[in-house]
């Protein structure tokens, strides 16, 4: 009987975003005595700071506060307490803050920075991940001893290494020895930027009375505000955080950002408040981005397609600070080898401090990086032992029954399904590959599929809460602690409510912007958790609240409560529909005719807390999600092997979502996410010089997807296993639509043209150099057919 | 150095807005190299954030009428140097007789660009990468160019460029127009690029045109400044062969010089300078 799960109902924030009326941190400007925060930042990758005179800069009119990393020395940061707000005794990337100035206006700011002086001592960096890993010499951190760090984590002091994760099953040299062929594969990806339409805002408010206000881009404001607690010894209840809609988050903003800065700024600055706006270049410099990743993997197969064993090392790129990023290397070091059921396991993770600008979450969190490992290594094997790509995964995928990679934790029965997942992407690709033969004998065309797995990477302890709030006329305020970036999630959770409290869609309001005094807690708006997590919050919010309307209308009616029906906003006993009561009559409370009245306002209240556990340290075992989206993607492509360019033709997707509670914004979900992932496999790349200084800071030189690189043809096959403790059955979708699309399309190029790609970005260049060394007759023969042809 | 201010606005300057173009001459002529013209500011913009330049006076080109005409006649085509590329574009003519242009502007930087951006700019600017540069050799273009000091004086497109970011324009010289000769019929001309993405600079540009008498290349982005090639006297028979492109090849390799930066590789730009230049080839004379 439903009325709105599974409709496709347009999204509640379409028109304010369409119509420009939407509200973003960059849009306030109307705090009294507001003033505004620029600052200088390093230009070497690693450099001891000798001094700093700010002398000049302090005299020039306007200038209200200058900070350095000694007026608040502490260390911040999410899982690991690496950071600075600004530089403390060294920098460690070129684009760390440095010196931070409050005044009247940006430009007088501006002409502040030109005036300070700052005296550095060069220190030789490290920039290789890879070298980085093993060197003693060259430290980003040496007093890591001394930092505060989360229990999940095991950072090794006197090295690089923020965090290494092991994950042990079975016996590796068994396994390895019952294999007819061992096929061993190193793969890279560089870093990239989250490259999100509205660059980084925060106010910050350091109040007179010792409470703080601030206003910001951030995805979770509510860590933000625990953060802040922490940072400056204040009682998070004294502390409010707004956000209000964010331009595209994407991982980060999902943890803290400048919010410090600005918090010192204006504690320094008498209190006033502090506006900080990021140009395009200082997002991409001093703001986080996604780790960089490289991994070697070793895999036994024996002759018949079954896989024996897998030995991976990930090493992951995490800069300068690794607050943030430690869960990567973690959360992609307990999948390790992906949707698959293999007996002999052994998997480092280590995320590596660098001399680079540090990264964060980023859309996948570690998975988009591990799949194009895993699903490159799948092709690679299946193709040395003769096998249909597909045929070769189902004999080794996770089935109910099996440990989830090498967790010891089982996949239940209604996890949904991987092999569904594959078939759709791969009977889709081949009954429709292009008949006709491609124009010019230079383009190929090839067909590649991928099948990954993700769940939310969150702390055991992770919570969500929401409340229903009801108003005269029965209509109700939904309060939940998830941000609205653009994914939908609030419509969704707006539809969740409608259903249970059986109201009109229109008479259900949920608010677009944060506020952490207003609004119901959730832990983050990160990981695919939101409508699963603050779902299951809002149902239970939703049923509190019926609970307590049918307690007043069991004495109204003179019925058992469990005989009410609530629909179409009247109460009612089980089929006397004609003796009903109207929601308004009940939700301000009920008035007998004399004026005798009971009950009160409604308030429903509801939550939901994560069920895991923590994992082994020395072999990974526990319970580490709550769930597990299965999906497989696959591409039809064009190459022209003359040049290297590849043209995406059909981007073919399939999701065992459980319910798909809104079909359209799913779909949505993965056209966008499909976009983005196309971008990242085929041309992002952050790249720096010898001194690691960034050279594509901007959006000419690093390129990203632009309207008319978007493929021809999106197919989505949305599969509906139902999850037993999801909302209706639902399970999360939005990172999962970047996943197998790098992997895809790399698999794709060997269909093509026989020709395999270790390293992302897949750009025309790098296309055409791989074509260049394995097959360089094939080049010849080519040049020669454009004046044949 | 690295940059370790990122401005949010542009440096302080004096605008201005001739009406006339005596009066934009008088205004240069004042100012010398302390000014700068603005057409579309797709590229003067950026510059002045960055403070890669910081003149005291911008003077806005764009209500001077000279510099607005579009025209084709029986004998040539005129293109004011303030024209939006996308007015160009409404020009039918252009698509027909000046082919390789046409692809040049129908495909440079994106559409809503193209709203702003200029040809007088895009060549002022003299970037390597400068798309209309190729097409515009092959078209045989001469830029009008006009200074209270020198009066009007006519440059082939091939004696304008002179280094990086370089060109024969003195610092009072205004581009008025950029005028090209209606090409003799059985002309065939076309341009290619090269880039990241579908909407990018170019890594590599190449344009080519050929008729009875000549045959021109033009390439960007391979060299400090754009390369242009006669190679009329290498066409034999009106035809082209392995062996005829080879000897046209020697011609190009000898004359570029590519660098590798976060675009490409130098080896990459050589390969696809070759391959565009085969496709274009045949394009045009096959």
């Amino acid at each position: 009987m439903t009325n709105y799960i599974g409709k496709s109902i347009p999204r509640k924030d379409a028109f304010d975003k369409v119509s420009g009326a939407a509200v973003y941190a960059f849009d306030i400007d109307n705090i009294p005595d507001m003033l505004f925060c620029k600052f200088l930042t390093s230009p070497h990758a690693h450099a001891r700071i000798v001094s700093i005179d700010t002398s000049s800069a302090e005299k020039i009119p306007g200038v209200a506060a200058i900070a350095t990393g000694k007026d608040w020395p502490v260390k911040i940061g999410l899982y690991a307490g690496d950071r600075d707000i600004l530089a403390v005794e060294k920098v460690v990337w070129i684009g760390q803050p440095v010196v931070a100035v409050a005044a009247q206006t940006e430009e007088i700011a501006e002409r502040a920075l030109e005036a300070i002086e700052i005296e550095y001592e060069i220190l030789p960096a490290i920039l290789d991940p890879v070298a980085a890993k093993d060197s003693n010499e060259i430290l980003v951190h040496e007093k890591m001893a001394e930092y505060g760090h989360s229990s999940a984590f095991n950072p090794v002091p006197g090295t690089n290494i923020a965090n290494l994760f092991k994950l042990r099953k079975g016996n590796i040299k068994d396994g390895f020895s019952k294999a007819d062929l061992v096929i061993e594969n190193t793969f890279r990806m560089p870093q990239v930027a989250h490259a999100y339409l509205e660059p980084i805002v925060s106010i910050g408010h350091y109040c007179s009375d010792g409470t703080i206000e601030v206003w910001s881009s951030a995805q979770s404001p509510f860590t933000v505000r625990y953060l802040l607690g922490v940072t400056f010894a204040v009682p998070i209840s004294n502390i409010t955080v707004y956000t209000p809609y964010i331009g595209g988050g994407f991982g980060g903003k999902a943890g803290l950002n400048f919010e410090p800065l600005v918090v010192l700024l204006s504690r320094k600055a008498g209190n006033r408040p502090i506006k900080l706006r990021l140009t395009r270049e200082e997002n991409f410099r001093s703001a986080p981005i996604r780790v960089g990743m490289m991994a070697h993997i070793k895999t036994g197969v024996t002759s018949d397609g079954r896989i024996t064993a897998e030995e991976i090392e990930y090493i992951w790129d995490s800069g300068a600070f690794a607050d943030y990023a430690v869960n990567v290397g973690r959360a992609a070091g307990y999948v390790s080898i992906g949707p698959y059921d293999i007996d002999n396991i052994k998997s480092d993770s280590y995320t590596i401090y660098t001399n680079k600008p540090y990264a964060t979450a980023f859309r996948g969190f570690g998975h988009m990086e591990l799949h194009w490992v895993i699903e490159r290594q799948r092709d690679f094997t299946a193709n040395k032992i003769g096998m249909d790509p597909v045929v070769f995964r189902k004999s080794n995928t996770l089935k109910p029954g099996k440990s989830v990679t090498a967790n010891q934790d089982r996949l239940r029965e209604d996890a949904g399904s991987i092999d569904q997942c594959l078939d759709k992407v791969w009977i889709d690709l081949r009954e429709n590959l292009s008949k006709t033969s491609p124009e010019k004998p230079w383009f190929f065309r090839g067909i590649g599929i991928a099948g990954f797995m993700k769940g939310p990477a969150q702390p055991p302890n992770s919570a969500s809460s929401a409340y229903v709030k009801f108003s005269e006329d029965g209509g109700i305020l939904v309060s939940v602690g998830t941000s609205e970036m653009g994914q939908g999630t609030i419509t969704s959770l707006a539809q969740i409510a409608a259903e249970e409290l059986g109201l009109p869609i229109e008479k259900v309001k949920i608010m677009g912007d944060r506020d952490t005094d207003r609004d119901a807690y959730t832990w983050q708006t990160v990981g695919s958790r939101s409508l699963f997590m603050d779902g299951n919050a809002v149902r239970d919010a939703c049923k509190d609240a019926k609970g307590q309307i049918f307690e007043i209308a069991s004495q109204v009616l003179r019925v058992p409560s469990e005989d009410l029906i609530l629909k179409n906003e009247l109460i009612f006993p089980k089929g006397e529909k004609w003796k009903h009561l109207s929601l308004a009559e009940l939700v301000m409370g009920y008035m007998y005719p004399t004026g005798e009245s009971i009950g009160g306002p409604i308030i429903g209240r509801g939550k939901y807390i994560a069920k895991m556990t923590m994992l082994d340290p020395e072999t990974g075992a526990g319970k580490p999600t709550i769930f597990e989206t299965f999906g497989a993607q696959g591409v039809e492509i064009k190459i022209n092997a003359l040049t290297g360019e590849i043209t995406i033709k059909r981007l073919v997707s399939a999701f065992d979502i459980g319910k798909a509670i809104n079909p359209e914004l799913c779909k949505s979900q993965i056209i966008g996410g499909g976009v983005m992932a196309l971008s990242i496999a085929m041309n992002e790349q952050l790249q720096y010089n010898e001194e690691g200084n960034l050279l594509n800071p901007n959006l000419v030189d690093y390129v990203i997807s632009r309207a008319a690189d978007i493929p021809e043809e999106f197919v989505s096959y949305l599969i509906e296993n139902p999850q037993e403790d999801g909302p209706y059955g639902a399970r999360g979708i939005g990172e999962l639509t970047m996943l197998g699309v790098p992997a895809a399309i790399g698999n794709a190029i060997f269909n093509a043209i026989s020709v395999q790609i270790n390293d992302l970005p897949l750009s025309p260049e790098k296309v055409w150099s791989e074509i260049q060394q394995q097959r360089p007759e094939l080049l010849a023969s080519l040049k020669q057919k454009i004046f044949e042809d | 150095m690295t940059e370790t201010i990122s401005y949010v606005g542009l440096p302080k300057f004096e605008i201005e807005v001739p009406n006339s173009l005596e009066e934009a001459l008088n205004l240069l002529h004042i100012h010398q190299t302390n000014c700068k013209p603005l057409a579309g500011g797709t590229d003067l913009l950026v510059d002045l954030r960055h403070r890669l330049i910081q003149p005291n006076v911008i003077i806005d080109v764009k209500n001077i009428p000279e510099l607005k005409k579009l025209e084709f006649t029986p004998n040539e085509l005129t293109i004011g140097a303030a024209v939006p590329i996308s007015e160009v574009l409404t020009l039918s003519q252009i698509k027909t007789y000046y082919t390789a242009l046409y692809q040049a502007l129908n495909d440079m930087c994106d559409e809503i660009l193209r709203n702003r951006a200029t040809i007088g700019g895009n060549i002022a600017t003299a970037s390597p990468a400068a798309d209309t540069a190729g097409p515009l050799y092959t078209h045989q273009a001469v830029v009008e160019v006009q200074s209270k000091s020198k009066g009007s004086r006519l440059i082939a497109i091939d004696k304008f460029f002179k280094g990086v970011k370089k060109s024969d324009l003195a610092p009072d010289e205004l581009i008025v127009s950029i005028n090209m000769p209606k090409p003799t019929i059985n002309t065939k001309s076309a341009f290619m690029k090269m880039k990241r993405g579908a909407e990018d600079l170019a890594l590599v540009g190449a344009a080519g045109s050929h008729n009875q008498e000549h045959t021109y290349l033009g390439f960007t982005a391979v060299a400090p400044t754009p390369v242009f090639l006669d190679i009329s006297n290498l066409i034999i028979e009106k035809k082209i062969s392995e062996n005829v492109f080879q000897s046209i090849w020697k011609e190009i390799d000898s004359k570029i010089s590519p660098i590798t930066d976060v675009r490409s590789s130098r080896d990459y730009r050589i390969h696809i300078t070759e391959i565009l230049t085969r496709l274009i080839l045949k394009e045009i004379i096959l």
